[in-house]
């Protein structure tokens, strides 16, 4: 069972990828904050992050990075509601990326393939 | 300053040939006054040269008249010739002796009684005298007591027809005192016999000790017939030296000036010339400077008005870039509501067709749905505030209600996301004639501000009351506070605190400014005060009661038991978050 972290500061995006997630046979972790996400990093081991890029406090963008020093190699997906997410995604080297407002099926199967 | 530096530069370009122009002219003058010294010199000389020519010539001519009466010279005595000649020496007191001589050289008589018998004949300037039959000059004779003489010498034809020579000794007292005194003051005249010995000499000593100039440059151009000056340093002293030569005699005259003194004009002119070209270059280069500084000025001047035009246009730029990041974010906060009601809306519809939809989520879900809707709804009424308010097509709607009203429905609909909301009641209710949508959304506006920019569980304040007949509605919470350059621009459009920016705290930037316009709109004001950074901030609405401030029926109707002074509440209307 694949293993999901979800850093989301909006608790309703959160709540709903969640769901969505765990309907779906995921094993999901959720982050509230950037911090709190790397935090949980070596506990959850996860196969993949699902990433919100406008964060307080540390930006999704941040939190790649950070990660990426601390040698977590994952695959991420970004998670935005600007249409900046695509620049990003690709700045960033992201597995996949998903604008708000998003369809449900869209979300799963950006998701599915990021995880391979 | 390095525009200033170019216009120096430029400057300096320019007024340099004018420089070089006028040293040439002062070189040309230097010179043309130096040539003028170097022929005032050499008019010296030849002055010389003619004086020493009279000065021969008129005792040769003496000479030859007294030559005319000695035809019978030899036939008188010794004794009596020595007298006659005695007598005619006294014509002048130059004549230091003369003598009759035969034509085999020996002297008949002369001054002296042992000058008789002596021989002359190998004399050079008795065998030119011979020889050509004409008036001679010996060369110089210098006596034990320094003082120079020469003998001139005219033929002689005696009665009998054979032909003797008279030789007269002429001391050169009077040419030395005419060359060196009378002549001029400053210089130095020397007078020089054809074998090169000084006769005259300001400096008597030397003339005593023969001082021989045979191969001095002046003296050897001279010999050649040439009247020239040569410069030379002579005794660690430059010298202008002038010479001439004596027709005839084959001698020379020189004048020799101290240099510096010789072209003090030159000098005079050069020092002149150099003064006025510093001057001028010095005028030129300070009249540079000011009018650099000036051009330099008008220069920076220029480039503050560029300078302003392009703060201008950055200021406008920042504007556009501001709106463009109101757009952005604008976005963002509409686009999380948004998937949150769409992707609720559909994960309860695949729950539901799975039959895997629980109570428990059904709820949760609608929840969230009606949280997004409700925040959606309040970025939507916002954004059209401000189109509204910009448009200028803003209306109130007033109502008479109860403020304590108003502020429970706001404090249901504003997110409080699990701050603990504390009111202090007015004593008396306060009924005010306001539009109860828009004050809803300026305390909203401000409960949902005091909400996010809170620790979390800090306690919210809110304080209402009258005063000077306005309402006032004070929101304080214990969040991040407000730099004292955020106070007066918290107010303006799309304008955020930096330390909220600093916090990366989403928000619109726009609900303080609508906020104020629509407690403006209503004649009152909304007051911004923080004691600083991390101390909290209090944020007060004014409005002005246009209307009675109690009635019985709303009072009944509105007030709680709960509502009394200093007593915290929690805001029950609202739905959880």
């Amino acid at each position: 069972m694949s293993r999901i972290l979800v850093v989301e500061d909006d608790a309703a995006i959160r709540r709903l990828a969640h769901d969505l997630l765990v309907d779906e046979g995921f094993e999901v972790f959720m982050a509230e904050t950037g911090q709190e996400g790397l935090d949980l990093l070596p506990e959850c081991q996860p196969d993949l992050v699902l990433l919100d890029l406008m964060m307080p406090s540390m930006d999704g963008a941040t939190f790649a990075r950070e990660m990426e020093q601390r040698h977590h190699a994952l695959p991420v997906v970004v998670l935005s509601g600007s249409r900046e997410i695509f620049d990003t995604a690709a700045e960033l080297g992201a597995a996949g990326a998903i604008l708000k407002p998003f369809d449900i099926d869209e979300f799963v199967q950006t998701v599915r393939r990021a995880i391979g | 300053m390095s525009q200033h530096r170019r216009l120096f530069a430029l400057l300096f370009a320019v007024t340099t040939p004018l420089v070089v122009l006028a040293s040439f002219l002062v070189v040309i003058s230097v010179r043309e006054s130096k040539e003028l010294a170097r022929q005032d010199a050499t008019a010296l000389a030849q002055a010389g040269t003619l004086a020493t020519d009279f000065f021969f010539e008129g005792h040769t001519r003496t000479l030859r008249a007294i030559a005319l009466g000695l035809g019978d010279a030899p036939e008188l005595s010794e004794l009596e010739l020595r007298t006659r000649l005695s007598e005619f020496s006294t014509t002048s007191p130059e004549w230091d002796g003369m003598s009759v001589v035969r034509a085999d050289g020996i002297v008949l008589a002369g001054m002296r009684a042992t000058s008789a018998g002596a021989d002359l004949s190998e004399r050079r300037y008795l065998k030119e005298l011979f020889a050509t039959d004409r008036p001679v000059v010996s060369e110089g004779i210098v006596s034990i007591e320094g003082d120079p003489s020469v003998i001139v010498g005219t033929p002689l034809r005696f009665d009998d027809g054979t032909i003797g020579a008279l030789l007269g000794q002429v001391k050169l007292g009077t040419l030395s005192k005419v060359l060196t005194e009378s002549l001029t003051a400053d210089a130095r005249v020397g007078l020089i016999d054809s074998a090169g010995q000084t006769l005259v000499h300001p400096d008597r000593a030397r003339v005593a000790g023969l001082l021989n100039v045979a191969d001095r440059p002046e003296v050897i151009s001279a010999w050649e017939g040439e009247t020239r000056t040569v410069e030379v340093e002579r005794g660690g002293t430059d010298l202008l030296v002038a010479s001439a030569p004596v027709s005839r005699l084959g001698w020379v005259v020189t004048v020799a000036e101290d240099a510096a003194a010789a072209y003090a004009e030159a000098n005079a002119i050069a020092m002149r010339g150099i003064i006025f070209i510093a001057l001028a270059a010095s005028a030129v280069f300070v009249g540079g400077w000011f009018l650099g500084g000036k051009l330099n000025r008008s220069y920076e001047a220029m480039h503050e008005a560029q300078l302003a035009e392009a703060f201008a246009r950055e200021r406008a730029e920042a504007a556009l870039r501001s709106r463009e990041e109101f757009i952005s974010i604008a976005s963002h906060e509409l686009r999380n509501p948004v998937a949150a009601i769409r992707g609720f809306g559909q994960l309860m519809q695949r729950r539901l067709a799975r039959g895997t939809l629980t109570d428990d989520d059904l709820s949760d879900y609608v929840d969230n749905v009606a949280t997004s809707g409700a925040y959606l709804s309040r970025l939507v009424d916002d954004l059209l505030s401000v189109s509204r308010l910009e448009g200028g097509r803003l209306e109130l709607v007033r109502e008479n209600v109860d403020v304590m009203a108003i502020l429970r429905r706001a404090a249901a609909e504003a997110p409080l996301a699990g701050h603990p909301l504390r009111v202090n009641p007015p004593a008396e209710p306060i009924i005010a004639s306001i539009d109860p949508d828009r004050v809803t959304q300026i305390l909203v506006n401000l409960l949902e501000n005091a909400a996010k920019y809170s620790p979390e569980g800090a306690e919210i304040l809110v304080e209402v009351g009258l005063g000077g007949g306005e309402l006032h509605v004070a929101v304080t919470d214990q969040g991040i506070g407000l730099r004292e350059e955020d106070l007066a621009r918290l107010f303006a459009p799309f304008a955020r605190a930096a330390n909220a920016r600093d916090a990366n705290i989403p928000g619109l930037g726009l609900g303080l400014y609508v906020s104020r316009r629509l407690a403006e709109a209503h004649g009152g004001s909304l007051l911004a005060a923080s004691a600083g950074e991390g101390l909290g901030s209090t944020f007060t609405l004014v409005l002005p009661l246009s209307v009675g401030r109690q009635s019985g029926e709303l009072e009944a109707q509105k007030m709680q038991p709960a509502d009394e002074p200093g007593t915290p509440i929690e805001a029950v209307e609202r739905s959880p978050a």
